[in-house]
């Protein structure tokens, strides 16, 4: 969790390096296993996705996507939405820093992992259709889960804003129809502890009520040394979903009304020091999960619930209407240590609060050679933080205080249409329209003590940042899609489609810093708005994608290659500033601006292999899952803090050049029952977590013996 | 896993990081640095902090070994 960066030193750390874990667990079988294939080869290739707004088989959609089911998830032991990251390729996901809940989600080089609001997401994080307007709370545990897709590339069309990247959507399961009750509890190392009891009911002919409730539990891997009682790397989460389904099945209208509820009070996640600490002495640690962090102020506490009704109308054979609407809210108590350390040096207590309601309709047609659908969406959201810097050992009391408000309203109408000139060839187009509205406001402010929300009677000194600011920014995105079927086993695509993440103001800017432009003496509100504002940044993808199934289903396989054109790319800390006025750019002003151009090249490919059947008696099976991303990803241009161009130096944050990952699964039937194995071995290369690569400094010396923390030095 | 004949009951071991690979996911770091991102050194060879005064290079790790086990029941 970035919540300070010094802009004389663009907080920027490599990140290492080759990461190499490995699975192995026990599974449940794939439901569609054996049974309903012709061959008896595993049918994943027949998993019904939503893609595109609407019900495809994976292999027909000409779009990147990964897609996993309930079941497989159960099967590959996956906890939390961050566990797919390793076996989906060209996707980060991962807990930001300094906490056990915020996500930063990179796909295909483009995310975000500022979680502060005023930077808006990269990667669109769906819960059940609604869109989750904040990272806050969206590491989403994995229980009652129907599917995950993952949809590469800029989804711009039918996602909408802040889709750049891709998107993921999460789907929790459909009721059944007849009374059910399922538990599942799990007991493992580091006192991991989980239970999840599933029960659902039919309460008329039409209408069925269910519900979950999900405790979570581990203990940390390691300990905090200074404050009695609080672990590292602990988890303990309550939560629970229940739901109301009105109609479906034979009925033609199927209401949804679903509350979910998160309870986070895990203890704080404080980093491991890499050098011995400068002022204290204090070496470094040798368990790498252990911290000496002293800050404990706000008590961690994160609660994140919301409501959400999904309506769906079939008005006639071709035409069905949808409605989705949804509140949603979270409150984040978060101390954050940045020292690690005892003392008050860049402690931060904070709190992040997040509410936003949201409507969409879609008017979907499903006809002989066209289907498509065309719908309108609204958003009404705000999102505010406050937090401390407490810098005592540089001034006793001394406290580095921001306070961020943004109000976002954006509507936006879309389309969508397929249309098949033949069984074989197929036309898709579609486009969206945004209206993006912003009202920030940013207050910073030097203070003497802790903040009144975190308990303290602080004395204010100054201040540095006040400022209220509205943008609006207009964007049409466009999609279109070629695919040909040269028969029922294949299809070839290729397509053009573009993203945006929407612009605003940097909420970590510094109003005082702003320049006065026309030097007339006075910092007049254009300047400072002109400094503080940025655009929204775009991508425009071209993709070639094969889809293909071979051998009667035994070899199934994606392969896309895609090329992506980035621009007005949103740059931390880059405004040259001529302060004496010789028309020279003499120093900066770190503040947010549209100063980055890139490119991506890269490719992905999946693979199924059905590797053996009924070798271990009848039903017995072997199959292999394969991923593969590539992405090869530069700064044409980034323009640094003293106005050159050091798009040479800069890396793509967050992604790695090659990633790679494989599952074997196996299924053995034994007198009683089956027995299922799956082992994943996973891959990823290099990975900078920032555009400026860091080595990780040592004490003493810059590469250390242990090679972990170094190889990242390495060019 | 293993899971009885008409699905009703279940039984799994699954393990996570079976190698116990350490590996750095991300960190903090307020130093100063050169435009290459390399930190600077002050004359005593120390790194030079930009915030606060012990230095902040901090990193977070992904999770360790993780062995569990589970068991499942459906009505």
């Amino acid at each position: 969790m970035t919540l300070i960066r010094t802009r004389i030193t663009p907080a920027s750390l490599t990140r290492s390096v080759s990461l190499f874990a490995v699975a192995i667990t026990g599974l449940a079988a794939m439901p569609a296993f054996a049974q309903d294939s012709e061959e008896g080869w595993e049918e994943e290739g027949a998993i019904v996705v939503t893609a595109r707004r609407r019900e495809e088989n994976l292999l027909d959609v000409p779009i990147a996507v990964t897609a996993y089911s309930g079941d497989q998830l159960e099967a590959r032991g996956a906890l939390d939405l961050t566990d797919i990251s390793a076996t989906t390729p060209n996707t980060t996901l991962e807990t930001s820093r300094g906490t056990n809940s915020t996500l930063s989600a990179f796909i295909r080089g483009v995310g975000q992992q500022d979680p502060v609001p005023g930077f808006e997401a990269g990667v669109g994080i769906y819960l059940d259709d609604v869109y989750l307007n904040r990272p806050q709370a969206a590491v989403l545990d994995i229980y009652d889960v129907e599917r995950i897709e993952v949809l590469r590339g800029p989804q711009g069309t039918l996602y909408g804003r802040n889709t750049i990247g891709g998107a993921v959507k999460y789907v929790t399961k459909r009721l059944p129809d007849a009374f059910s009750l399922k538990a599942r509890a799990t007991y493992g190392e580091y006192d991991q502890a989980e239970g999840v009891v599933t029960v659902s009911a039919p309460l008329s002919s039409k209408i069925r009520l269910g519900g979950s409730l999900a405790r979570l539990s581990r203990g940390g891997f390691g300990d905090n040394l200074t404050v009695a009682g609080v672990e590292n790397y602990n988890k303990d989460v309550w939560a629970g979903r229940g739901t109301l389904e009105i109609g479906g099945n034979d009925d033609p209208v199927l209401i949804r009304i679903s509350g979910d509820y998160t309870r986070d009070k895990s203890d704080p996640r404080n980093g491991h020091r890499v050098i011995t600490s400068l002022l204290s002495g204090a070496p470094v640690l040798d368990d790498v999960y252990d911290t000496r962090a002293g800050l404990n102020n706000p008590v961690q506490d994160i609660e994140a619930y919301g409501l959400a009704m999904n309506i769906s109308a079939e008005l006639s054979d071709s035409v069905t209407f949808r409605s989705i609407s949804a509140w949603r809210k979270d409150e984040s108590f978060t101390p954050i240590d940045f020292d690690s350390l005892p003392a008050a040096d860049v402690d931060v207590p904070a709190v992040y609060r997040n509410e936003q309601i949201s409507q969409e309709f879609q008017l979907l047609y499903a006809g002989d050679n066209l289907n498509g659908l065309i719908g309108f969406y609204y958003l009404d959201a705000k999102a505010s933080t406050a937090f401390d810097v407490l810098l005592s050992t540089t001034v006793a009391n001394l406290n580095a205080f921001t306070a961020g408000d943004v109000r976002t309203d954006t509507w936006s109408v879309f389309g969508d249409f397929t249309y098949d000139f033949t069984d074989q060839l197929a036309l898709s187009v579609g486009g969206r329209y945004t209206v993006d509205r912003r009202n920030s406001t940013i207050l910073r402010q030097t203070k003497l003590g802790t903040s009144a929300e975190f308990g303290g009677t602080p004395l204010i000194l100054a201040t540095t940042s006040n400022f209220n600011g509205r943008a609006k920014f207009t964007e049409f995105t466009p999609r279109a899609s070629l695919s040909f079927k040269p028969n029922d086993d294949h299809m070839l695509y290729a397509s053009y489609s573009q993203g945006f993440k929407g612009g605003g103001f940097d909420p970590r800017g510094l109003s005082t810093a702003a320049p006065d432009l026309n030097r007339d003496g006075v910092r007049s509100y254009q300047e400072i708005y002109d400094f503080l504002s940025f655009d929204p940044e775009t991508v425009d993808s071209y993709e070639l994608g094969w889809k293909g199934s071979l051998a009667d289903g035994r070899v199934r396989m994606s392969l896309t290659g895609f090329y992506a054109d980035y621009k007005d790319v949103q740059v931390p800390g880059s405004a040259g500033f001529d302060s004496n006025g010789d028309g020279v750019n003499d120093t900066f002003i770190g503040v947010t601006t549209n100063a980055g151009k890139a490119d991506f090249k890269g490719v992905e490919a999946e693979v199924y292999l059905g590797l053996a059947n009924d070798f271990a008696g009848d039903g017995s099976s072997l199959s292999f899952n394969g991923t593969l991303g590539y992405v090869d990803g530069r700064y044409k241009q980034f323009i640094d803090a003293r106005n050159i161009d050091v798009a040479d130096l800069r890396r793509i944050q967050n992604t790695p050049k090659w990633n790679a990952s494989g599952t074997l699964s196996g299924v053995y039937p034994t007198g009683s029952g089956t027995i299922t194995t799956s082992a994943t071995v996973s891959y990823r290369s290099k990975t900078f977590q920032f555009e400026t690569p860091q080595p990780v400094p040592r004490s003493g010396w810059l590469c250390p013996v242990r090679r972990l923390d170094c190889v990242a030095q390495r060019r | 896993m293993w899971r009885s004949e008409d699905d009703r009951f279940s039984l799994g071991l699954h393990g996570k990081n079976l190698t116990d690979k350490q590996y750095i996911t991300s960190g903090y770091q307020f130093l100063s640095v050169a435009p290459d991102g390399t930190p600077l050194r002050n004359g005593a060879g120390n790194v030079i902090p930009t915030l606060g005064r012990e230095g902040v290079a901090t990193v977070f790790y992904g999770n360790p070994r993780q062995v569990f086990v589970s068991a499942g029941v459906k009505f």
